[in-house]
């Protein structure tokens, strides 16, 4: 049992309280998933369930935490490893050794357990978390799913009561991610582990646990049954990520169908079948296929491209295709299809080994990537590579400087980049102390200041919490307002339904489909939408089978 | 192609850290106290069967390619600064400071067998790195009764070395892409210009090795009670007989250079190779010593269960 009394916590370098006044009782063998935006106190709360705060970090602290009858802020993080299990979100940082094995033995070692328990121990907890067959392989060669695995696995064979897991999913692909929620769920089903799951992307998870604790701004907004947060929260509704199939309940309770709470596809499918089934929809909205534009209007294009690593592997195979000023094409495939590879030579990143990429004309063989940054803007992933300079302001009028801006069009644009952006109130501040969603903000700023025509992101959805994904797409909308283009890589395929134009799927280095949104994710075995899948079933009723949203089914709904 | 450690099951792979360490200092030994071509050429070839024996053709063969690189340009600079040697292949004209630049026949056999110096550590060094597993090589450490803390921050700190690369490239590229100019003016500017990253590397590192240290913690690093070990790398006797021929291989080495048999003039004129009886015994030492991890039934690292 875990009990939390009245607690309150600040960090030792913040003004900010990171969790106040919590109290909270979790019983043995529940699983729990814990959500809300980024930097409401969920990762504090879990670092207090095995003393990491505030042993590790230091701060201030009142209330009490109690786990299995230990004082957990007054007990050393390392003598709570045998009662608590963590494992973080990163899956390479977690990581010591650099084999799996050795990696699992780790926490045995320190326990200082005798080798006859720990070959026991290991060959166990290999079987339960089913990876056996990795237990030679380096570290390095594992996919970051089996990387996540073996981290699970690390803090299992110390036989915890309690695993904690801080967003063990966000640096995952979908896949990875989907092994590791498959994986603590059978953990908690068949081994009776109390499990703690951070998750963003709640609609994985959300059906499988027994309550959900929702946090915002240090505290604990929602403790309950999912359903019941779901009746709570649908006057929000656009402030939180809820699976779609749960939106569309609320949507036509909102038009005065009052129907239960679906969690599941096939869930909503028993649930919304009178409804899907009744054949009363506006004829099928037509969708619009992608058609070639007037090549004029072409920003990028590449031809016949190939790309080959010097290490021989071919990541690029003949790849034809034209960006249009204007589009907002999304780029999807499964993980090393080539998605980022593209993406870095249509920005002249990356030149190509056959063929040839084009940016308003210039070829990028002949000109420095330095010299493309006018018309080819960038934004990585991880918001932390962008910030080189000591404040907000700075960071923003950086590049412009380094184009060659006059300054008085800095003046402008660093004005208005900081009010779009929200960005007024930390205009001194050091980037790199700034929150996720905040750093997330200045990066964008700092790229888009210099109005670039063509602006490519990767995977800038990947960790952040719904309310954060929105507000980027908003940016996103705004800059083509004012005749930018986006190509978005990303996994995210709700986000891809609800915002996207063209979709181009790639596959082995190869685009395999390029089209409208539509046509490309509707009845697709992998990459279809969750309201897609759901109406599968319906079309022979009138329901239109290209459908992707719930804005879409509700547009057809009379 | 990976140039770090793969474990390939093999019996170079199942040799002994310290086998393998003593195996190499015997090489460099030899290396630096023989300067005979053909004895050096023995050295080199020497190392090869552990390389096919260790399954590390690929990556070896990229060591060495770099090596050949460093070596053809090592011998372009002796040719053209050293003025040693009576047999003159060629002379330049009078140039202006240098004056007249003499390519003789001895500079060349020199930089050859400097090269085959070269090429002979470097290729054992590469055999190393290949082939032993790091968390061996800690254990080994941990022999010298080093602490166990410092062995293992050096540990993590090595193998964070390549997510240092790849995050300077990470961030080269957000500078170029944001049309920072790294390669503008001269030296001493590109140097300066380049400094930018240096602050935001290092907050990276940070980062990841407060997670590190996060994620040790909670699995029970530095708990009170003695620290045992999961995997105890057993000596056998081919280790033994290993480590018992990399030594003679250092005495032989030794005798050689007291004796003055491995040493070889190439200035002011190469003095003619005459095969002698210590060739042939230096040759079959080298051999019957690379071919010993193949010549005895395969190693198996042992858990030791006591």
């Amino acid at each position: 049992m875990i009990e939390f009394k009245d607690l309150t916590f600040k960090y030792a370098d913040s003004s900010n309280t990171a969790l106040s006044n919590i109290s909270l009782s979790i019983n043995d063998s529940e699983f729990i998933l814990i959500t809300g935006p980024s930097g409401c106190g969920k990762s504090t709360l879990c670092r207090c369930i095995n003393g990491l705060v505030p042993s590790f970090y230091g701060g201030e602290i009142c209330g009490s935490v109690e786990v299995q009858n230990i004082d957990a802020l007054r007990t050393p993080t390392k003598d709570m490893a045998k009662t608590v299990g963590m494992v973080f979100q990163d899956p390479e940082n977690q990581l010591i050794a650099t084999d799996v094995e050795r990696e699992i033995a780790f926490g045995l070692e320190n326990l200082g357990l005798p080798k006859t328990i720990m070959v026991k121990r290991i060959e166990e907890v290999l079987d339960t978390v089913g990876i056996d067959h990795l237990r030679h392989r380096q570290l390095s060669t594992l996919s970051g799913g089996e990387k996540q695995k073996t981290a699970i696995a690390s803090v299992l064979v110390l036989h915890p009561e309690i695993l904690v897991l801080d967003e063990p999913t966000s640096e995952l692909d979908p896949k990875g991610a989907e092994e590791v929620i498959q994986l603590v769920k059978r953990l908690n089903e068949e081994l009776g582990l109390t499990v703690i799951l951070v998750e963003h992307r709640i609609d994985r998870v959300l059906q499988s646990v027994d309550r959900l604790i929702v946090m915002d701004s240090s505290e604990i907004t929602y403790d309950g049954k999912p359903r019941g947060w779901i009746n709570l929260a649908e006057n929000k509704l656009p402030l939180v990520g809820i699976p779609p199939i749960t939106h569309l309940s609320v949507e036509l309770k909102q038009k005065g169908i009052d129907t239960k709470i679906p969690l599941t596809i096939k869930e909503g499918r028993q649930i919304f079948s009178p409804i899907l089934k009744d054949n009363k929809w506006k004829k099928p909205i037509q969708t619009h296929p992608h058609k070639s534009k007037n090549i004029t209007s072409c920003i990028a294009k590449a031809r016949k491209l190939w790309y080959k690593y010097p290490d021989g592997a071919v990541v690029l195979k003949d790849i034809t295709i034209d960006i249009f000023k204007g589009e907002f094409i999304a780029l999807i495939g499964r993980n090393a299809s080539g998605k980022t590879t593209l993406a870095k030579l249509l920005n002249g990143l990356l030149k190509p080994s056959k063929g040839k990429v084009e940016i308003n004309g210039i070829d990028t063989t002949r000109t420095k990537v330095e010299n493309l940054a006018k018309c080819v803007g960038y934004v990585f992933q991880n918001p932390n590579v962008h910030l080189f300079a000591d404040t907000v302001e700075e960071e923003i009028t950086f590049m412009m400087n380094n184009l060659g801006f006059s300054s008085k069009m800095i003046e402008e644009s660093l004005d208005k980049e900081l009010k779009q952006f929200n960005l007024e109130y930390c205009r001194y501040a050091y980037p790199r102390s700034l929150s996720t969603g905040e750093k997330q903000r200045v990066a964008l700023a700092s790229v888009l200041a210099a109005k670039p025509q063509l602006l490519i992101l990767d995977e800038p959805t990947r960790g952040l919490d719904y309310g954060l994904k929105k507000n980027l797409m908003n940016y996103l909308i705004e800059y083509r307002k004012n005749g930018g283009t986006v190509i978005l890589i990303s996994h995210d395929i709700e986000l891809i339904a609800e915002f996207g134009e063209r979709v181009v799927l790639m596959s082995e280095g190869k685009i395999v489909a390029d089209g409208n949104k539509h046509q490309v994710l509707a009845n697709s075995l992998h990459f279809s939408p969750q309201i897609n899948r759901l109406i599968q079933p319906f079309t022979k009723y009138g329901i239109s089978s290209d459908i992707l949203t719930v804005e879409e089914i509700m547009q057809g709904f009379k | 192609m990976k140039l770090a450690y793969q474990d390939k099951k093999t019996p170079v792979h199942r040799l002994h850290p310290v086998c393998k360490i003593i195996w190499v200092l015997a090489v460099i030994a030899g290396s630096i106290l023989i300067n005979d071509p053909i004895l050096l050429v023995l050295l080199f070839i020497s190392t090869i069967p552990f390389v096919i024996i260790g399954k590390i053709v690929k990556e070896w063969g990229s060591f060495v390619k770099l090596t050949l690189w460093l070596s053809i340009f090592i011998a372009i600079i002796n040719m053209l600064a050293s003025q040693h040697g009576s047999h003159i292949l060629y002379s330049s004209p009078m140039l202006p400071i240098l004056g007249t630049i003499n390519i003789t026949l001895e500079s060349i056999i020199f930089s050859i067998g400097m090269s085959i110096r070269l090429l002979a550590t470097i290729s054992a060094f590469a055999i190393l790195t290949l082939t032993i597993n790091p968390d061996d090589l800690l254990q080994t450490i941990l022999l010298l009764k080093i602490p166990y803390r410092t062995v293992l921050t050096t540990s993590i700190a090595i193998r964070f070395i390549p997510c240092l690369f790849t995050d300077l490239d990470t961030l080269q590229s957000s500078l170029q892409t944001r049309g920072y100019q790294m390669a503008e003016g001269g030296f001493l500017t590109r140097i300066k210009r380049r400094a930018i990253i240096i602050p935001s590397l290092l907050s990276n590192s940070l980062e990841r090795s407060i997670q590190s240290a996060e994620a040790m913690e909670s699995r029970g690093f530095g708990s009170k009670g003695g620290k045992t070990f999961y995997n105890v790398i057993q000596t056998t006797r081919t280790d033994y007989f290993f480590i018992a021929l990399s030594l003679s291989l250092f005495a032989l080495f030794a005798i050689m250079w007291i004796l003055r048999i491995g040493t070889y003039e190439y200035y002011p004129n190469i003095t003619p190779i005459a095969i002698t009886i210590s060739y042939v015994s230096v040759a079959l030492f080298l051999v019957l010593s690379a071919a010993s991890p193949a010549i005895f039934s395969p190693l198996k690292k042992v858990i030791d269960l006591d």
